[in-house]
């Protein structure tokens, strides 16, 4: 008898789940007819809020610009014909990482709309692509140092005639013709401009376009974001979940490592590892994750010490099922908290100004249940 | 309870030795030793004269011997149980005695020199600002709890996460350029604490003298203190708006909200008595922070506004590797830090009788 069945009418929960954490699929719930899955019922919860749908506009638009942004912005033409000759400068100085993002994003995209394939085969496929896509891309060689005005000069010489002018026959420049780095070293006389005269936003102190630096930057801004939180939030999980599992010394200790790691100086240790390593952004996204895990931790291990004192596992105690009772609620309650907080998690990222009720329905379903 | 605070106080002590050991291997294992910032003034010297100036700044501030013994060291000088070290370096009697930070390598000056200096600063900008954070906030999350869902609400819970989203360093350096800068509206000074021409002379009051109307003292630093509050008040609104806002909506609508309201208890009494009393356990997990967060100066504002405070001192302490300071700065505010989570604990156990520690 699996020790489900036993905490089953002594706590009067639901059908619980058998392996909870494989098979999430088994919460759905019936929706308008139509079977939803928890998590898609979780999204659409939340994204009921127009606070919330907002949010997760404006980080689409930024993933957007971020993805495409060397489409969007830069100084290297989509496709040119010049002397009777066809060249795809674009093409030349797309680096790796801008190859692996929109191959990946195209995948992504593609199965999304493959409603065929059950998700866990469209996890496989789109993880498989990513592995052959990421050595593959290395392969791309990127010229060093790219001359951003070669094209202007071109369109000059053209425009300007003579014997040995070359000879343009088309030129397709992308929508925002500057490169982030293209400091416009023709045309010193741009340098730190307002708005205006094709630089949407002006442009900085060396001449560069502001709009341009900000489309790339996104892409910066959002890698950060999504990699430091992802690792403090599963650095943070897995200690959290431990120390309120087990309790006791591991508690203990635990409680004292999140309080070294709160007192650390983080500033002081990315200084170090600038030092150490150069300006290396990646190095600074695993920086931020590994000191900001401390917060995860605590709820986590917050919400495992309820969930130890609550009535189902007591009583389980109580009919003897010390040893095994244990292991089987923690890793229930593992999944349930880490849902509940996702459910936590999401609604204060994504719409901090929505909390009216304590929690969104689905969490206040979650409690009552 | 007592058990329970003593265990406790008791606890922190390992864990202050580990955050500074952590600390201390960091300070040890980077780059470029000590501060060359301690030697700029030997650039031009023979490197003999270099090497020899050198080796006296190593073995004056015990560098020269390995890290462990650097490290229990610096642990016996900051103790307040431990040995007697005379001035030769040599351990004396064991013993009670004071507790010494140091000596900062850049500036030759004692650490506790440095901190007395800095930390009235901090401590009158926190003073006056997490005030009027926690007593905005408060007030501002009981009212719109209480009218949810109407215009105040909506209204103030937008424009608090508007002003929560600007970025610090943009407000400070747009109030210095139109509100302080002399090219325009000049209503306040742009930087510093007080009036450096007139400073020691200044009456404390304002007064009428014989040259004229006198600020004074008090409206001086008053008048220096506007804009660095504002930069560092806008932003702590919105988080505690909204925790004592969810907080007291989710009691108001509980049951022995509605059986008082039925006793026809004054709904004042509901709100401040029931209500809000049952919604403090969120507000002590913040609260707390107040302590550590005394001691910590913003540093983007001190450097925008030219106050040299402790985020200043931190920052400076860090880039020139003055290790002394910055391990002394870290293990304050760690215990400070420590304490106040102790302090929330028991500040649960008092809010909230269900909550015991036996």
């Amino acid at each position: 008898m699996s020790n489900a069945a036993i905490n089953n009418p002594l706590e009067g929960e639901p059908p619980l789940p058998e392996p909870p954490e494989s098979q999430p699929q088994q919460e759905a719930v019936l929706w308008k007819g139509k079977a939803r899955s928890w998590v898609r019922q979780l999204i659409g919860e939340t994204l009921s809020r127009w606070g919330a749908r907002l949010g997760a506009i404006w980080i689409g638009l930024l993933a957007f610009v971020g993805i495409f942004a060397p489409l969007i912005a830069s100084s290297h033409p989509y496709i040119m014909k010049v002397d009777g000759e066809v060249s795809y400068p674009l093409l030349r100085f797309l680096t790796p990482t801008d190859i692996t993002l929109l191959v990946l994003t195209f995948t992504g995209v593609v199965l999304y709309f493959i409603k065929r394939l059950s998700s866990g085969k469209r996890v496989m496929i789109f993880l498989a692509v990513m592995v052959v896509t990421i050595p593959l891309s290395m392969f791309k060689k990127t010229p060093l140092i790219p001359n951003h005005r070669q094209y202007r000069d071109l369109e000059q010489a053209a425009a300007l005639g003579g014997a040995d002018a070359p000879k343009i026959d088309y030129i397709i420049r992308a929508p925002l013709p500057y490169s982030p780095e293209d400091y416009l070293r023709d045309r010193p006389e741009t340098r730190l401009k307002p708005p205006g005269g094709g630089h949407l936003l002006g442009t900085e102190i060396n001449g560069a376009d502001i709009l341009s630096r900000m489309m790339h930057a996104s892409r910066t801004a959002l890698a950060i974001g999504f990699v430091s939180t992802g690792i403090a939030v599963v650095i943070g999980v897995t200690l959290g979940g431990l120390m309120g599992y087990f309790a006791k010394a591991v508690d203990m200790l635990g409680m004292r490592l999140v309080e070294i790691f709160e007192a650390i100086p983080s500033l002081f240790l990315i200084l170090t590892f600038v030092a150490f390593f150069g300006h290396n952004i990646i190095m600074i996204m695993v920086i931020l994750g590994v000191t900001s895990w401390t917060g995860y931790a605590r709820f986590i291990r917050a919400e495992f010490l309820k969930l130890r004192q609550q009535d189902f596992v007591v009583a389980a105690q109580a009919c003897g099922l010390r040893s095994f009772s244990r292991p089987h609620s923690a890793s229930w309650a593992l999944a349930r908290s880490a849902s509940r907080v996702g459910v936590r998690c999401w609604n204060r990222r994504a719409a901090p100004a929505e909390n009216s009720t304590g929690g969104s329905p689905c969490s206040r379903a979650l409690r009552s249940s | 309870m007592a058990t329970y605070v003593l265990r406790r106080l008791i606890l922190i002590i390992p864990t202050l030795i580990g955050m500074t050991i952590v600390t201390f291997t960091i300070m040890a294992i980077s780059p470029g030793g000590i501060s060359p910032m301690v030697f700029n003034d030997t650039t031009g010297l023979d490197p003999k004269l270099r090497k020899a100036i050198e080796n006296y700044v190593k073995q004056r501030y015990g560098l020269d011997q390995p890290y462990p013994v650097q490290y229990l060291r610096w642990l016996n000088n900051i103790s307040p149980v431990g040995f007697e070290v005379d001035s030769e370096g040599k351990l004396g009697s064991f013993g009670v005695k004071a507790p010494d930070l140091g000596r900062s390598f850049m500036r030759d000056e004692p650490v506790s020199a440095l901190i007395g200096r800095a930390l009235p600063i901090t401590l009158t900008l926190n003073l006056i600002t997490i005030p009027i954070i926690y007593a905005l906030s408060i007030t501002l999350g009981i009212y719109s709890a209480k009218h949810h869902g109407k215009t105040l609400d909506v209204v103030t819970g937008t424009s608090l996460i508007a002003l929560w989203s600007v970025p610090t360093i943009v407000t400070g350096v747009m109030l210095v350029g139109l509100l302080a800068s002399n090219d325009y509206l000049r209503w306040f000074p742009t930087n510093g604490l007080h009036d450096v021409q007139s400073s020691g002379s200044m009456p404390f009051f304002p007064s009428y003298g014989p040259d004229g109307w006198e600020r004074g003292w008090l409206l001086d630093s008053l008048w220096h203190l506007v804009l660095p509050t504002i930069c560092l008040s806008y932003t702590g609104f919105a988080y505690l708006t909204k925790l004592t806002r969810s907080a007291v909506l989710e009691n108001l609508s509980s049951d022995f909200v509605r059986t008082a309201r039925a006793k026809g208890v004054g709904p004042r009494h509901v709100l401040f008595r029931h209500v809000f009393r049952n919604s403090l356990i969120p507000l002590i997990t913040v609260a707390a922070h107040i302590l550590p967060g005394l001691l910590a100066g913003s540093i983007i504002v001190e450097y925008i506004f030219g106050i040299d405070g402790m985020g200043k001192l931190f920052i400076e302490a860090i880039r020139g590797r003055d290790r002394e300071v910055v391990l002394s700065i870290a293990c304050i505010g760690g215990m400070l830090g420590l304490l106040s989570y102790l302090i929330a604990d028991v500040g649960y156990a008092i809010a909230d009788p269900r909550v015991s520690y036996e």
